[in-house]
């Protein structure tokens, strides 16, 4: 993580292509056919707080991809997951960490309608994961396009995850907007909208939790790095308060979250 | 709701934004390149060019530097010989576009 930082920190120029602008929200342009990219993962998301048990919380979550066009419209990408987590927990002292592989995912992006050719770009994403006794299938519907030194993406994500041996299984939706300019041919900055919500067993709608923050990524001729600090602005409980915060929610989301991507083409 | 997006936005005839599309190149002016190489490098161009960058005109650059440029674009977006050699005759009739309007 500290040499995608130092790289961020120290790049210089180039214009490219499939670089990301956004460490949350796709692009809808995918990989030219015959390209591949490395890409490495860091998100970060901290502080949730003691009413829920867990004092001094911290998750790192951890990807290794590798990125394939298969063809002009169609990019796979497999990676590796990884998280390990740790808090305090406030009744006993007793501090707790894990570190746990989350498994193998297969990401899979068509792009439906350039954006070079339609007013608005739009790409269909498709990604299962697995990891033994954890599943997931994650969807997504990507739109976006530029507007000279503008860029702007929304996605609209629905995932299901199973776990405890597939028995139990749990619902995401999620909402998340980019909008982004080019300062020049190697830095943009931009701001970055999140709205993330829990269904547990499909039953109930347990929360939501809306995050907004700042973004700057920087491209160079071989590789680029994306950097997002999403703060959480506003949250609710909807099973009732029992993170005893009435602003935020803290119970499956943190105070403030981030992501770095480092992707290097080859 | 997929299926309704995507046929609203597919029935879509609206164009991208300009500085995305390179302008309409003018054959009998330009190298006297085919209607067809015009048809296939516009093609390309979009596909392979401009989902990731605005038109730069290559009538701004200087020979050495163009062509240093299109080595490295066409390395970047894995262009096949052909495609490239298609590409580099479309963008070079804008130059020669320039300078025939020039005389």
């Amino acid at each position: 993580m500290f040499v995608a930082l130092l790289a961020l920190a120290l790049c210089p120029a180039n214009l490219r292509a499939d670089e990301r602008r956004f460490g949350y929200t796709y692009e809808p342009e995918t990989l030219p056919k015959g390209g591949a990219e490395f890409e490495n993962w860091v998100t970060f998301r901290t502080q949730r707080n003691k009413r829920i048990g867990q004092q001094n919380f911290n998750r790192w979550e951890l990807r290794q991809a590798l990125e394939y066009g298969v063809n002009d419209r169609y990019t796979v990408e497999l990676y590796l997951n990884e998280a390990s987590q740790s808090y305090r927990n406030p009744a006993t002292g007793e501090d707790i960490s894990a570190f746990r592989f989350g498994g193998v995912s297969l990401e899979n992006r068509y792009m439906v309608l350039n954006p070079a050719e339609r007013a608005v770009g739009l790409t269909l994403y498709l990604e299962p994961r697995y990891s033994g006794d954890e599943a997931e299938v994650e969807q997504k519907i990507i739109l976006g396009q530029r507007h000279g030194n503008w860029k702007w993406a929304f996605n609209l994500t629905h995932a299901t995850e199973w776990s405890e041996n597939l028995h139990k299984a749990e619902g995401e939706l999620e909402a998340s907007l980019g909008i982004a300019r080019d300062l020049n041919t190697h830095w943009s900055i931009g701001l970055e909208l999140r709205d993330h919500n829990e269904l547990p067993d499909y039953h109930k709608w347990e929360n939501t939790a809306l995050f907004l923050g700042p973004v700057i990524s920087c491209r160079r001729e071989k590789w680029w790095a994306a950097l997002s600090v999403l703060p959480q602005i506003y949250g609710v409980n909807y099973g009732g308060d029992p993170d005893g915060n009435r602003h935020l929610e803290l119970e499956g989301h943190e105070r403030l979250n981030l992501r770095l991507i480092f992707g290097i083409d080859f | 709701m997929v299926i309704v997006l995507v046929a609203n936005l597919a029935g879509c005839q609206s164009l991208p934004p300009a500085d995305r599309i390179p302008p309409t190149l003018d054959p009998a002016k330009a190298a006297a390149l085919s209607p067809d190489i015009v048809s296939r490098g516009a093609k390309l161009y979009s596909l392979k060019c401009a989902r990731c960058h605005k038109f730069y005109n290559p009538a701004d650059y200087g020979d050495a530097e163009w062509h240093g440029w299109m080595t490295r674009m066409s390395k970047k977006a894995h262009l096949e010989s052909d495609e490239r050699e298609i590409l580099v005759r479309y963008l070079d009739a804008f130059r020669s576009e320039e300078r025939a309007l020039e005389h």
